[in-house]
């Protein structure tokens, strides 16, 4: 490929992400500070048992990459989840707090996801001394024996790490980085990353030599490409992530998000979801083929919506119950009996979206519908 | 060496041609689909997919932009076409990512390969025009001869855009239309220039239980009764296969190919275009998408459309108001047509169904009462009929095409489209005459509104003669006569019978424009023959054109295409001392008037404006310039 004309492609993809993120960052509700974006439990695997897990979104200012001129990535918008006003450290704690009063009366062993719909390691959303308290009082909870956060390589250093194991002792710790694409190409143009793959390896190498597990965020279906060549990049990322020294491997179909650039392409008939019978494909496929002491988690997002991945409608619950299923147990066989009569639109669109170059929107669907109505 | 040459072609851009590999060729039009088709004519595969004893025409996809790595291909591997990387999505994006991805797939052609032609670029629907005129250069220079587009079949702007882009291509590239496309889009795409053509929808279609029909598409199994379908899979005739859904995706298939032999059949007749309007009505989207195109294509679409084919033209639906054909009548009787001096009345006839009207009772009619009374000054008159789509028809331009060969529905009843027309026309025709001719108006009903609504815009007096009666009745017929005789106390009209002098004058001047009367038959030249038969034209003794009453056109002579050479058109330069044979091939042809269309009578000229002969050119003038194999031009006549 000539540098220059993909050049030119990537800074025209950049600027329309930018485009079609608006002035939503500006116009982003002010909410209580004190309170998190969201915080959520759920059952989950810890270390062999089963546990139970607490998500916390914490509202920041949000992701630096979205904030920034770069544009931001062309399938996110949630550092909307975020405030315009920054809260202050002492709010940041507070809605800490608030989150994990939702364990109060539950038992070991306990998971605590932290998240800010950005980076956790990054001292502009979380202030440092901030960060050390909320470890801090997560190391004072016995009952906590894991701790996954999130955050662009870019924060992963050498100094954030051991503040981080030594803060946590010996406590199993993940950080989360959106690798999304092993492909450069990909990474840089379709979804707008903003790092490189050699970023990422720098930053698992690092925070593994500090006993930090790396779950590695694997997208599914980034805009420009067809189903297939998302579903061969998507497994192609799996085991590459294998390669890279990846401990967990989490799995997420694109879903079309406010004022992204991804849902102005959707609203213009020139995006669809993945297919639920390709995220099945590939979860499948990866788990065959890696080492089977990285887990492979898949929880999507609006499953079986118009903005979610998504099949024909009827078969899309049954799927969803069975990847989830699949998260728990890592077996395959869940997920082999899977049939539907859609199975044959999908398959087609396998063979003939790449080649025609044509996105295979759901607007006939609407229009069977109404064919099936009139008759 | 991939070359595509175009064999026969012209009714509208749709041509049929040969796709030249090594040892074998795919005659175009042709259609792509899956290899598990008998139907398709060339086979979709990727690389991967291929193994050795696979046979036939291949067009293989190189996967997409952004994979690592150099693309897979097999240039060895003959009978195939190798479709440079896809990205999609472009069509919501600016025109800016566009070109650069078209400019991007250009180095994902392996360094190595020297031969460019096997690779089909892919053209996105978000090109600007400018953009796309450096594309077509970056084409031409980079030996690529096969262009793919991708239609989402939904007839709006995207799909509007591709054919705009298509039509900015040179000639001699052959265009692949990828996508949805329903059977009903298939002619369209056919006639504005479409060589190749997927439908893989049918497989699409069939996997969401849908039965294609030529218009429309039909939910099967949901319980309703099947409509009834003849062929050999719905009647499970068939021996291969059971499955339904097998023997389903061969019905979609099929219907296919004969959409598409029916649009061959057609365009070999003449008469492609009253297919693709008749395809019209598959969908609101689907007329609207026509009308956009007859607007904004116009003259690209009419560049290929011939000024005479010589078989029934139907003129059925408002898209014929606007097609090419109709449009350059209408536009050439405007510009072209000019009256003799010694006209000093207008009379204004309605139309009749038979061609050419003087055949038809009505006009028999009309001509009796013109002759009883006015004898040999009837050829002051200037006869005019009214019609519709075409406007307006002068008598001397009755027998030529399309005017002597349209068909439309008669109901007596006009729209106001098709009036607005029609009265534009006649502003613009009795605008040729002066002020002192006097205008009969022997109409009624929707021609008689044509009438009034110009009316404001006419200079001259009308008089009205038939807005009570039928103009064919005893009482209008005794009324036109009336006023004829009672204006013959006012007017003056010169005894002179110029019926031939005037018909070979006015026909020259639309086939070749302004001043090509004067040329072939100015006022002292002789004229011999008949009207209905042929009339032969000689200038000084020398024979200057045949005008022949079956068609309305004229042919040349050497000496009248010496003659015409003056005036600067309809030449076609010829690198060459004299012709030799029968045709000159465009190979040949240096440059040529643009304004030539297939079939028109061309004289060919040397580098020194020396005329080296005349003839019928079988292609238009830009294509001659364009080509570099097929006959330009059959000669009729030449220096020796």
């Amino acid at each position: 490929m000539c540098p220059d004309h993909i050049v030119s492609i990537q800074e025209a993809i950049a600027r329309a992400s930018m485009d079609a993120r608006q002035d939503s960052i500006k116009r982003r509700k002010s909410k209580d500070l004190s309170q998190p974006a969201a915080a959520w439990l759920s059952t989950t695997r810890i270390g062999g048992t089963d546990g139970t897990a607490l998500s916390i979104v914490l509202a920041t200012i949000g992701c630096s990459h979205a904030r920034g001129i770069s544009g931001g990535c062309t399938m996110c918008s949630y550092l909307l989840d975020g405030s315009e006003t920054p809260p202050s450290g002492e709010q940041i704690i507070k809605q800490f707090q608030n989150a994990m009063s939702k364990l109060e009366k539950k038992q070991a062993p306990l998971s605590v996801k932290l998240y800010t719909s950005g980076s956790f390691l990054d001292p502009d959303e979380v202030p440092i001394p901030v960060r050390e308290e909320i470890l801090l009082l997560l190391a004072k909870d016995e009952r906590v024996t894991e701790v996954v956060i999130e955050s662009r390589p870019d924060y992963v250093t050498s100094k954030s790490m051991e503040a981080l194991r030594r803060a946590l002792g010996t406590r199993r710790v993940e950080i989360g980085i959106g690798l999304e694409s092993s492909n450069d190409n990909i990474r840089r143009l379709c979804i707008n990353k903003g790092f490189s793959k050699q970023d990422f390896m720098d930053a698992t190498r690092v925070a593994r030599e500090n006993d930090i597990g790396v779950r590695a965020y694997v997208l599914l279906k980034p805009p420009f490409l067809s189903e297939k060549t998302a579903l061969d990049d998507a497994l192609q990322t799996v085991l590459d992530c294998e390669r890279m020294g990846v401990t967990t491997v989490s799995v997420n179909p694109v879903n079309i998000q406010k004022h992204t650039l991804v849902e102005r392409l959707w609203h213009r008939g020139e995006f669809r979801p993945p297919w639920l019978w390709s995220l099945v494909e590939l979860l499948k496929r990866a788990r065959k083929e890696i080492d089977s002491n990285i887990n492979i988690i898949c929880d999507p997002v609006a499953v079986g919506k118009s903005r979610g991945v998504h099949n024909c409608g009827k078969c899309d619950n049954i799927i969803a119950d069975s990847i989830k299923s699949f998260s728990l147990s890592q077996s395959v066989a869940v997920l082999d009996d899977l049939s539907c009569d859609c199975l044959l639109q999908w398959e087609h669109v396998i063979q003939h979206e790449e080649f025609s170059s044509l996105v295979h929107t759901d607007r006939h669907k609407d229009r069977l519908k109404s064919l099936i109505a009139k008759a | 060496m991939v070359r595509f040459m175009i064999r026969k072609g012209h009714d509208g851009p749709a041509r049929r041609g040969f796709l030249h590999f090594a040892e074998e060729r795919l005659e175009t039009p042709a259609l792509l689909g899956p290899a598990s088709s008998a139907y398709s004519k060339i086979q979709y595969c990727t690389v991967s997919a291929l193994n050795e004893s696979t046979s036939g025409f291949y067009m293989c996809s190189t996967g997409s932009l952004f994979q690592e790595g150099a693309i897979s291909y097999d240039i060895k591997r003959a009978n195939m076409i190798y479709l440079l990387p896809s990205m999609t999505g472009l069509s919501a994006m600016p025109s800016e990512i566009g070109i650069n991805y078209v400019r991007a797939q250009l180095p994902a052609i392996p360094g190595d390969q020297s031969d460019r032609s096997c690779f089909a670029i892919r053209i996105p629907s978000n090109i600007s025009d400018s953009d796309m005129h450096a594309l077509v250069e970056l084409i031409k220079a980079s030996e690529i001869t096969v262009v793919a587009f991708t239609f989402n079949g939904e007839n709006g702007p995207p799909d509007l855009r591709n054919l705009t882009l298509r039509s900015m291509l040179p000639r001699n590239v052959l265009c692949i239309a990828l996508g949805r496309i329903p059977p009903s889009m298939l002619p369209l795409l056919y006639y504005v220039g479409f060589d190749v053509i997927d439908f893989g929808y049918a497989f699409e279609a069939a996997s969401r239980n849908l039965r294609l029909w030529g218009l429309d598409e039909e939910p099967v199994g949901f319980g309703s009764e099947r409509r009834y379908c003849s062929c050999v899979y719905c009647m499970g005739t068939e021996k291969e296969s059971t499955d339904p859904r097998t023997l389903l995706e061969k019905h979609n298939a099929s219907i296919y190919a004969q959409v598409l032999s029916s649009a061959i059949h057609f365009a070999a007749n003449g008469n492609l275009r009253w297919f693709v309007e008749s395809k019209t009505h598959a969908s609101p989207e689907a007329a609207s998408f026509l009308r956009r195109i007859d607007s904004s294509l116009y003259s690209f679409l009419e560049e290929f459309t011939p000024n005479h084919v010589g078989t029934k033209i139907p003129f059925i639906g408002t898209e014929s108001y606007y097609s090419p054909t109709v449009i350059r009548f209408r536009e050439f009787v405007a510009r072209r047509y000019k009256p003799s001096d010694d006209k000093k009345l207008v009379v204004l006839f309605p139309c009749s169904a038979r061609k050419p009207y003087s055949d038809s009772k009505s006009h028999r009619r009309f001509s009796a009462v013109l002759d009883r009374i006015l004898g040999n000054k009837r050829d002051a008159v200037a006869e005019t009929i009214i019609t519709s789509p075409l406007g307006l028809v002068p008598r001397e331009l009755e027998r030529i095409y399309p005017a002597g060969y349209y068909d439309i529905p008669v109901t007596g009843q006009w729209d106001a489209e098709e009036t607005t027309i029609a009265a534009e026309a006649l502003v613009t025709h009795l605008s040729k005459f002066d002020e002192s001719v006097v205008v009969i108006a022997h109409v009624s009903g929707g021609y008689l509104d044509v009438v009034r609504q110009a009316e404001v815009q006419i200079r001259q007096s009308i008089i009205y003669t038939a807005h009570e009666a039928s103009p064919t009745s005893n009482t209008a017929l005794a009324a036109l006569k009336d006023t004829i005789s009672d204006l013959l106390d006012i007017i003056t009209l010169l005894p002179k019978r110029s019926t031939l002098l005037d018909t070979i004058r006015a026909t020259a001047d639309f086939m070749f424009g302004e001043g090509a009367g004067d040329c072939l038959a100015p006022s002292d030249a002789s004229v011999r023959g008949k009207v209905y038969g042929s009339i032969i034209c000689r200038v000084s003794n020398a024979q200057t054109c045949l005008y022949s009453g079956i068609n309305g056109r004229l042919s040349l002579t050497l000496e009248g295409g010496k003659r015409l050479a003056s005036l600067g058109r309809y030449w076609v330069r010829f690198d060459a001392p004299q012709i030799e044979g029968s045709s000159i091939f465009a190979v040949g042809v240096s440059s040529a008037d643009t304004a030539i269309r297939p079939g028109d009578e061309v004289i060919v000229v040397d580098s020194n404006d020396r005329v080296l002969g005349v003839g019928r050119s079988e292609m238009s003038g830009q294509e001659m310039c364009d080509f570099t194999n097929g006959i330009a031009v059959r000669i009729r006549h030449k220096e020796k």
